[in-house]
């Protein structure tokens, strides 16, 4: 998957090209608006990440040219401006999403993944694997080692959740707004007790651990263990 | 001005002094003609001339300064008063052909004016005469020219006196302002609070300092809301930051291992994110200070929105063994969906988080009149004390009893739900007493004129 980033700030450019590297993509960094929309223009990416606020031309013109010239490909806009007035403009200039900045890296990650899974047709699963469990959607039936185990309206959600998005970081904040529809700054409290009642009956007995906490960032559901995640 | 007016004034009083005393002295002269041309109509020159002299010298006796000159043909000079030589003076006269007319103008001849008519008309013998009449205006003139020099001397002491006058009243209405100015001018951002005293202007400018001095207070409260802003971002941005310069500074003060250093890494995102949201929620509480919160109205249905919240909070609230209750119902009301969201979560978060193991929250929705709808989150608990209730949505406000301290987050959940319901128009208080603690959201119906600072 190839990816630009558009952002004139050098750290921030440098950091999101490391990071997105690291986590599996081919990056091309541009570090002014003009550069970045003649790339844009003329190679083919799988997503562009734009920063609003360039030096040269701003980041909505850039959106407005590439989907004027019918350019298709997905667009995060990157921006220090969180007001509901920017983020509809950015929608209606063609834009696919919306990170204010401060943003988490695991966020930008999730919105990543979950952009271009748009690009590709959606093999509607039934059944949902990770190690020994298994999630059976039209039984709605959960079990582990052949255990079944009982979830409430909730739990099944946020697990079913976690099993389609295995081994990606999912912030609080994400969680909330898919399995209860919380698009804005709620108490995240929530989202640990869930994940802990969760925890206790996917988890508690049973190895491996398949619910991880990433600190700083969110939770994720990996068949690995703790250790094996930062090696 | 006045000065210009005046001395047309005076212009026009000469003029009209000299155009009447040339219209008297016309008259006269013209009295005069007619009395000659009188005698000579019956004038024989054969018989008559002594006594024609003596008529003319009657006619005469009765006038002051006239100068007559009769003169018959081959400019013979049937009669000529001495002194003034008419028939030089009358040389300079614009005579018209048609000598039958009268015909008048002013003269100045040897250092004098004169004004002078003359006449032609027929003698019985059908002789043809010229008689000129002249009358010097000398005396006229220097009487009007005195009168004249007289009200340019008025003139000048009026001009004078007005400017004298201008001077005060100036000096003594703009002495209030100068006062107000120099007031003004000392007015910095340390001395907003300072008002310009009343008694300092007249009355008639009163309302202008009243008006200045709202302004200022607005100012005021702006400038204070600023300054507060200000203090509360730097002091609540100050542990983080603290948190963030002494562990790294730590960290690479010795060799660390690289659990240690991932250790630290994960604090320093724990600090970075309490950061985050500190700097989010004063944005958005900046804006609701400068009025710049607007709401994307459309309907809301408050018993559906509370059902969502509580099914959000059900894990939270069942690990405390809290029951969440909604009573009553209301029409729906027009509202921003995420704000009232937002408003509502802060407050059951708030509510569970005061809310004494295995209670009993409980919601309340209700008409309150035709115009308005009254929400009620009622929990029982720790009573607030009375002189805390109306500073709970104070930002940041934080006593013992303030039922604002959780971990995260800390203070400014209240101040973001009062903000959210004063951008709808609503209004929001609290009430506490050993049963209960309860917050109180009225909000008009329909919302349709949300605030604009745009408007």
């Amino acid at each position: 998957m190839k990816l630009l980033v558009v952002e004139d700030e050098v750290k921030t450019g440098e950091y999101l090209r490391q990071g997105l590297i690291e986590s599996g993509f081919i990056v091309d960094l541009a570090n002014n608006g003009l550069d970045g929309y003649h790339r844009a223009m003329t190679e083919d990416y799988d997503l562009i990440i734009l920063d609003v606020m360039l030096p040269d031309i701003s980041g909505w013109k850039i959106v407005q040219s590439l989907r004027s010239s019918d350019k298709t490909t997905q667009i995060i806009l990157l921006t220090a401006r969180g007001s509901v007035e920017d983020k509809v403009k950015g929608f209606d200039l063609g834009a696919d999403a919306y990170l204010v900045k401060p943003f988490s890296f695991a966020e930008l990650l999730a919105r990543i993944r979950s952009l271009l899974r748009r690009n590709v047709p959606q093999v509607n699963l039934n059944i949902l694997t990770a190690a020994d469990l298994t999630m059976d959607l039209p039984k709605r039936m959960v079990t582990r080692s052949g255990k079944r185990i009982d979830l409430t309206n909730k739990e099944f959600l946020l697990l079913e959740y976690f099993l389609r998005y295995q081994g990606e970081v999912l912030t609080r904040s994400l969680i909330a707004s898919q399995v209860w529809d919380m698009n804005f700054d709620s108490d995240t409290n929530v989202i640990d007790v869930a994940i802990r009642r969760l925890r206790n009956k996917i988890d508690a007995n049973f190895e491996p651990k398949l619910i991880h906490t990433i600190r700083g960032m969110g939770y994720k559901l990996d068949v690995v263990t703790e250790e094996e995640m930062f090696l | 001005m006045a000065c210009l007016l005046l001395y047309g004034l005076s212009y026009i009083i000469k003029k009209s002094f000299e155009k009447y005393s040339i219209s008297q002295n016309i008259i006269e002269l013209n009295s005069v003609i007619d009395s000659i041309e009188r005698e000579l109509s019956y004038y024989d020159p054969e018989q008559e001339r002594n006594e024609l002299i003596q008529n003319i010298l009657l006619i005469l006796a009765s006038h002051h300064q006239l100068f007559v000159n009769i003169i018959g043909n081959d400019n013979n000079i049937l009669y000529k008063t001495r002194g003034l030589n008419l028939y030089l003076a009358s040389q300079k006269l614009d005579n018209n052909d048609v000598k039958t007319d009268r015909h008048s103008g002013v003269v100045n001849y040897d250092n004098s004016s004169y004004l002078i008519v003359s006449s032609r008309i027929y003698a019985a013998n059908n002789e043809p005469f010229t008689i000129t009449v002249a009358i010097k205006q000398d005396m006229q003139l220097e009487f009007i020219e005195r009168l004249h020099n007289g009200l340019l001397i008025l003139l000048a002491l009026a001009c004078f006196l007005i400017l004298i006058g201008t001077s005060v009243t100036i000096y003594f209405t703009q002495k209030p302002i100068n006062q107000l100015i120099k007031k003004i001018s000392l007015i910095d951002s340390k001395s907003l609070k300072v008002k310009i005293p009343r008694e300092l202007v007249p009355i008639k400018y009163a309302s202008l300092v009243d008006a200045f001095n709202e302004m200022i207070s607005r100012m005021d409260a702006v400038f204070q809301r600023q300054q507060d802003f200000t203090a509360d971002i730097a002091h609540e941005m100050r542990t983080p930051i603290t948190n963030l310069t002494t562990q790294t500074q730590i960290a690479l003060n010795n060799a660390r291992t690289a659990e240690e250093y991932k250790e630290v890494l994960y604090s320093n995102l724990e600090e970075f994110e309490k950061l985050s949201q500190i700097i989010t929620d004063m944005l958005f509480l900046a804006q609701a200070d400068n009025k710049l919160l607007i709401p994307k109205l459309g309907k809301i249905d408050l018993t559906e929105m509370f059902n969502r919240m509580f099914d959000y909070y059900e894990y939270v609230s069942e690990d405390k063994r809290i029951k969440l209750i909604l009573k009553g119902t209301c029409p729906d009301i027009l509202g921003d969906k995420l704000m009232i969201s937002r408003a509502v979560s802060n407050l059951l978060s708030n509510a569970i988080r005061h809310t004494p193991v295995g209670e009993t929250i409980t919601v309340t929705l209700s008409r309150l009149n035709p115009n308005s709808i009254k929400i009620i989150v009622a929990n029982p608990g720790q009573p607030i004390e009375a002189k805390h209730l109306p500073l709970l949505f104070d930002r940041f406000y934080r006593t013992d009893e303030s039922r604002q301290r959780n971990g995260e987050g800390a203070g400014i959940g209240l101040a973001i739900v009062k903000s959210i319901i004063e951008a709808h128009q609503g209004e929001i208080t609290a009430e506490s007493d050993d049963n209960s603690t309860r917050f109180i959201m009225i909000f008009p119906l329909p919302l349709s004129k949300v605030k604009n600072p745009h408007n």
